[in-house]
Parts: structure tokens; sequence; C-alpha cells
């Protein structure tokens, strides 16, 4: 009897333990996303002052502008990856090209894209920097000189990212998911910061979840909320400390040279993109240049969001395995820029979100229940932990929802109050779901070791599963 | 204290913060817009604005020194243009547009290439319109002992400018030592239509700096002139990428004389000059067009 008694001593001091915790770490992760959405507030403001200047808006559209290759990757349908080009060589912009890479097996997409664009074979007359898998042809259109098409064999993202890094010409690269739309001014908006004299390595621009999507449900829309959240405003509180650090689910506009200087993009990285990223801040770092990566508040791009719970569950493995590669292979050098209080919290935020947040959580759901069914909802752990946990959250997305209706003027109340629907949605449902994803993520990404090359193509914005197999074109 | 009160006590400072910084930014937005309308200035003294720490004051003194500078002050809209800020240069340099002396003319010239691009872009327009002074301020410095960096700013502005006189100057400094203000002196030739500029392109498709040949012949293609097919034509054997490239377009450029010379380029033993010629010649002329100007 008393050893029992013991053991359920033991065992409710280790609950209690762990619930104090869990709690801690939430209200300490919360407050650090509130921190960086307060800091997005002067962001905003310092972005505001040129966008407002009316003796500037005829520069910003001068001729006079860098000149920019739109590099398209990913996976699409024929018709997408055609609506998607025509809407890309029509953007709002004096000089730019775009540079399709296309890596489908034989599955017709190509021969759609020959026939509606013109496009006949050319000489492999393209300077290559990075090696690359093997290029199969090279395609220019008769009706379009800004386009240019690669067809090579599929080796990964990374790789097709090279091969259209040697074959566009210019010296601004922006790279964009075949699943993405660009609105027509997005090349101005995001080439704005260089024009200013700041030092820059690159801009990087969110990618809100478009709703317009006949197919968006619930889920399309707690996933805008939460990309408003996550990935446009808490990430332009990182502008402060030198740029966000991950910019998964967005576009960079890059300096060629420097992704020629780091030699490219790295193959077996689940998530190249932020890979580059991080190799990019340390080549900055060894080479003693102060040059940052910000971010711009600005609606420039939108995809549609994956509705599907399969491709959920891939889209958001595929983004774990991202960070916990990044995590393993450079957790040290991850900011590696002149911020010396970004090198510190970058990586111990990237380990608290990445590794311990959804352990924690999920002790937390499983303390819940149990205190749940032994005490019932008297027990004061239960009102903290909600309070902590979806509660904090809940506000960070209201937070976010009246900043996005700054930058992006919504439609009417309506929608900010289908976005505020949506965001007590996320909370209640939607979160403990994912978390289960997320817990499943982080253990098979850390029992296998390096990720390497996941079981891909899973596309970045979800657009797998819309593409009936064998039918549509592989740009990725 | 309960930790549920604890927490919401917390949440609730938090939330109080965000809503007073929200308020703060929108207040002083709207505020800075209301500043913007003449009608309302209520201003404090513009010396003070002017000095001020915040860039959105510096901008309403900028906007509001041109009164100032009319009335003889131009020390403060000088100190205005040199803001670090570029919206406080932008805002000053609109407020310059009527009162540009020699003075003031050779203080944004020198300072030219040390603003952000925009800046300059916009300086570049008010320079053009004041093209009487700004001719003889220019054709002063655009000499070869000049600093490379600003020369490299000045030929641009002449490029945007496009007056006879300024071109002649900016083509004498061809032969320069400094392979970019070579190459910044064939980018500007393709506005100046001269057989003697003509001459210095094709001078410049032999320059032993890439770059400098490349641009030479994206020059020449702009200028149209069939006289240059031949050494065009030399140039698709060029051992670099960019210079092939450039010189093929060019020739397609060039009318029939051009497409007769990039059709005998693609059947020429050398591999890579025959490889572009086929990538080229099978451009539409629009797409030449496109990709010539890009």
């Amino acid at each position: 009897m008393n050893g029992l008694a013991l053991a359920a001593g033991v065992g409710g001091g280790l609950l209690h333990v762990t619930g104090v915790l869990v709690v801690l770490f939430f209200v300490a992760l919360h407050t650090a996303l509130a921190v960086q959405l307060i800091a997005a507030l002067p962001e905003l403001w310092r972005h505001w002052d040129l966008e407002d200047e009316p003796a500037l808006r005829p520069v910003l559209s001068s001729e006079a502008l860098p000149t920019v290759s739109v590099v398209v990757t990913g996976l699409a349908t024929a018709s997408g990856t055609e609506a998607i080009l025509h809407s890309l060589l029509a953007l709002r912009y004096p000089r730019h090209e775009v540079v399709l890479v296309h890596d489908g097996a034989a599955t017709g997409g190509l021969a759609a894209l020959i026939a509606a664009f013109d496009l006949y074979q050319v000489p492999p007359a393209v300077l290559v920097n990075v090696p690359t898998g093997v290029v199969r042809s090279y395609y220019r259109s008769r009706r379009h000189g800004k386009l240019f098409v690669i067809d090579k064999a599929y080796v990964d993202l990374a790789d097709d990212l090279n091969a259209a890094l040697n074959a566009s010409r210019f010296p601004y690269i922006l790279t964009v998911d075949a699943g993405s739309r660009l609105e027509p001014d997005a090349l101005s908006r995001l080439m704005r910061p260089f024009l200013l004299g700041h030092r820059l390595a690159a801009v990087a621009g969110a990618v809100r979840v478009d709703h317009r999507n006949a197919t968006s449900g619930w889920l399309a829309g707690v996933q805008e909320v939460e990309a408003i959240r996550d990935n446009a405003f808490a990430r332009l509180g990182w502008n402060n400390l030198g740029g966000p650090l991950s910019t998964h689910g967005g576009v960079l506009l890059h300096r060629r040279d420097l992704l020629l200087e780091i030699d490219g993009y790295r193959g077996g990285t689940a998530d190249p993109e932020f890979d580059l990223v991080v190799r990019l801040r340390a080549h900055l770092r060894a080479q003693r240049l102060a040059d940052t990566i910000p971010l711009i508040p600005d609606a420039v791009a939108w995809a549609p969001a994956p509705v599907s719970a399969r491709a959920i569950g891939r889209q958001r493995t595929l983004v774990r395995r991202g960070e916990l590669d990044v995590l393993r292979t450079r957790g040290g050098t991850i900011f590696s820029t002149r911020h010396g209080l970004a090198r510190l919290l970058a990586p111990i935020h990237l380990a608290a979100v990445t590794v311990l947040a959804p352990v924690l959580e999920l002790a937390g759901y499983l303390i819940l229940a149990a205190l749940l069914v032994t005490r019932g909802a008297g027990d004061p752990f239960v009102p903290i932990f909600l309070l902590a946990v979806p509660g904090f959250a809940l506000l960070l997305s209201f937070w976010a929802i009246a900043l996005e209706a700054r930058v992006r003027p919504l439609d009417s109340r309506r929608d900010v109050l289908r976005l505020s629907a949506f965001a007590v949605a996320e909370q209640v449902g939607f979160r403990q779901w994912i978390l289960w994803n997320r817990v499943r993520a982080t253990w098979s990404a850390l029992r296998g070791g390096p990720s390497g090359n996941p079981d891909l193509p899973v596309p970045a914005t979800g657009t797998e599963g819309a593409i009936p197999e064998g039918h549509g074109v592989r740009a990725r | 204290m309960s930790p549920v009160a604890i927490l919401v006590a917390y949440l609730a400072i938090l939330q109080v913060v965000f809503v007073v910084g929200y308020g703060v930014l929108f207040y002083v937005r709207r505020d800075r817009a209301a500043r913007r309308n003449p009608a309302s200035r209520e201003s404090p003294p513009l010396d003070d604005l002017a000095a001020s720490a915040h860039w959105w004051h510096r901008v309403q003194a900028a906007r509001l020194s041109g009164d100032v500078a009319r009335q003889g002050d131009r020390e403060l809209l000088r100190q205005l243009l040199d803001d670090p800020h570029p919206a406080v240069q932008s805002a000053a340099t609109a407020s310059l547009a009527p009162l540009v002396d020699r003075e003031v003319l050779g203080h944004l010239l020198d300072r030219l290439a040390d603003r952000p691009m925009v800046v300059r872009l916009q300086q570049f327009a008010l320079l053009k319109d004041t093209l009487p002074l700004t001719t003889p301020a220019l054709l002063q410095r655009l000499t070869a002992d000049a600093s490379p960096r600003r020369l490299k700013s000045w030929i641009a502005l002449v490029e945007t400018i496009g007056s006879p006189a300024l071109f002649a100057r900016v083509a004498s400094l061809h032969s320069h030592p400094d392979p970019l203000i070579r190459l910044s002196v064939a980018r500007a030739l393709k506005r100046y239509h001269d057989p003697e500029a003509e001459e210095m392109l094709l001078i410049a498709l032999h320059d032993h700096d890439w770059r400098v040949r490349a641009v030479a012949a994206r020059s020449l293609g702009t200028l149209g002139n069939t006289s240059a097919v031949s050494r065009l034509a030399a140039g698709m054997r060029d051992v670099r990428w960019w210079v092939r490239f450039r010189c093929g377009l060019a020739l397609a450029q060039l009318g029939d004389a051009g497409r007769i010379a990039l059709d005998e380029a693609s059947r020429d033993t050398d591999r890579y000059a025959g490889e572009m010629a086929t990538m080229i010649g099978g451009l539409s002329p629009d797409s030449v067009q496109e990709l010539a100007e890009g």
C-alpha cells in the first residue's frame, strides 16, 4: 500500500514538474513570437517610407532598374505551368527573363510547353559555373525572348536550381515554386531594398495562402492564418537581427554573384533554399561582409495551401527535416553575420521550435488528458495550459491579422472576421493534429540521420495531389 | 495571486504593448500623411525638424526647405540632400527642382556616385531638366584623371541626358585604363549615332576585357549600322560565352546582312560559334529585341 502511495506520489510530482516545465516553455516561446511581432511594427514603418514617397514612384518603375532572372522549379500540371509562365512573362518590370527547369520524365508536359510557347531546341550554349546532373536539352521561345526552358533528368531540387543558376543571365535571381503566383509588381517591390543603397545579400518575401482558390476550405483558411503569423510577420521581426532565419514558404531575390561564390545550392538537403541561406550567412561572416537578408512585408506571392491530410503531412515533414538538417549540420554557424545576438538566439530558437516544442506540447496534452480523467477540469494546470498554449497562440494570431490588415487591404470586415474564425479553428483541432505530425516528423528525422533526399517529390506549397500521375509537367 | 491570474495579467500587458505600438505606428503614419498636405502645416520650426532623429520629421523638413532656400538659406537644403536616409534625400531632391544653380549642381554631381540608386535616378531626371547648367559642369568633370567611381556615375548620367557634346567627351574616354570606365563608355555610346562613336565601339570589340567586348557588341547592335557586320561575325568566335551571345544578338538586329552572317556562323567549324549562331538564328525579331534589351 505504501509502495503504491509512494509511486502515485512520485508520478504526481513528475506530472507536476513536467506540467510546470511545459507551461514555462510555451510562455517563453510565445513571448519570443510576441516580441517578433512587436518588432515587426517598426519594420513596417521603415518599409513604408519609400512606398509613400511620391517623388520616387516614377523612379521605381524606371528602365534603369537592375535586370532579374526569375527561376521556376517545382511541381505543376501542364496547364498550371503554362499559366504561371504567362503570368511571369507579363510581370510589370522593365527587364527580366524567366528560366523554367523541367525535369519530368516522358509525361507529355514538355510537348505541351513546346506547343504553347513555340519552343525550339537550342545548342547547349550555357556557361556552366556550378556542376549539375545531365541536361537533356535547352529551349528558347520564338514568341517570348524572355523565356528559357531547361529539360533535364531529375536529381533533386538543388540540382534544378543550380542548372537554372548556370543558365540565368542577369545579376539578380528570384526563385519561385511552380505552384506559386506572383503579384504583377512583385519584382519592383522585392528590388526596392536593393535600390536604397543598403548592403544586402538577398531579399525575401513571404508567400501568402491563396484563399481565392475554389478548393479552399477551413484547412486552407487555418494555414492562411498560420502563414501570415509565422511566415510574414514573425520573420519580419527578425529583420532587426539581420533577417529571418528560415525562408521556407517564401520567395528569395538573390544576388547571383554571391550564389556563385558559394557554389550554388547544395544537393542532398531537404530544403536547399534554407541550407543556402545559412551557408550564405556563413560566407558573409567569413568575408567580413555586413550584408543582410531582410524580409519585406508586402504580399508579393501567393500559393494554394495543401488541402489533403496527406499533402499537409508530407509538406510539414519536409519543412521539419530541412530545419533539423540545418540544426544538425550548421547549428553553430546558423546566423553568421555581424549581429552577435542573432548568432546566439537563432540556433536556440530553431532548436526550441523544431525539437523541443512538439515534444513538450505533446507531453502537455497527455498531462491535460490524464488530469481531466483523474481530477476533472478543477486542476489549475488545465486553465493555465490552455491559456499558455492555444490561448497565447490565438492572441498572437489576432495580432498578425491586425498587421496583415494594414499591409494588404483586406476586402472587408468580413475578411477579418473570416481570418479570425480560422485563427480560432487553428487552435482547436488543427494545431493538435499538426502536433502529432510534427512529433512524428521530428522523431523520424532524428532517427534517420541526415535526411538526404527524402521521399520526394513533395511540393513546398502543397500542389501535390492535384497532379494526376503520369499526366503532369514535372517542372521539378 | 494565482498562476492563472498572473498569466492573464501578463497577456494583458503584452496586449497593451502591442496596441500602443500599433496605435503609435498608424497615428504617426496618418500624421505624416496629414503633414504632407500643405494646408495643415502646423509644424515645429524647420531647424528642429531637420535635426530630428526621426527620418519622417526630416522628410517633412526637406519638403519645406524649398521655401527657405528660395529666401537664401541653401545650407539646410544641402544638409538634407546629404541625409543618410534615402527618403529624406529624395524629398530634398524634389524640393530642389526650381533652385538649381551652378553651386548646387556641382554639389549634386560630386555626390552622385554616393547616392542610393533610387535617388541617383531621381537626380538624373533633375539634372536632365537643367541641361544648360549641367552640360558645362559635366564637360569640366569628364576627364581621364577623375575618380573612376564618379566618372562611372557621370557617364551613366550622360547616357540619360543624351547630349551630343557630352557623348563626344565620353567617347574620348574609350581608352581609359579602368575596364569599368571603358565598359560604361561602350554602354553609353549605344545612344550616340556618330561615325566616330561607332569606330570606337569597333575598337572596343577587341578590348582585352571580355565585359567591354560584350557591351560594345550590344551597343553596335542597338546602333544598327551594317558596317559592323563583319567585325561582329568575327566576334562569334570569341572565347567568352557572353561576347558570342551579344555578337549573335547584334547580328540578328542588323537586318538581312546580319542574318546572313549568322547563318554562315551557324555552319562555322568553330563549334561554339556555330551553336550560338543556331540558337540566336531561331529567335523571332521580337524575341531578339527582348533579349538584346535585357
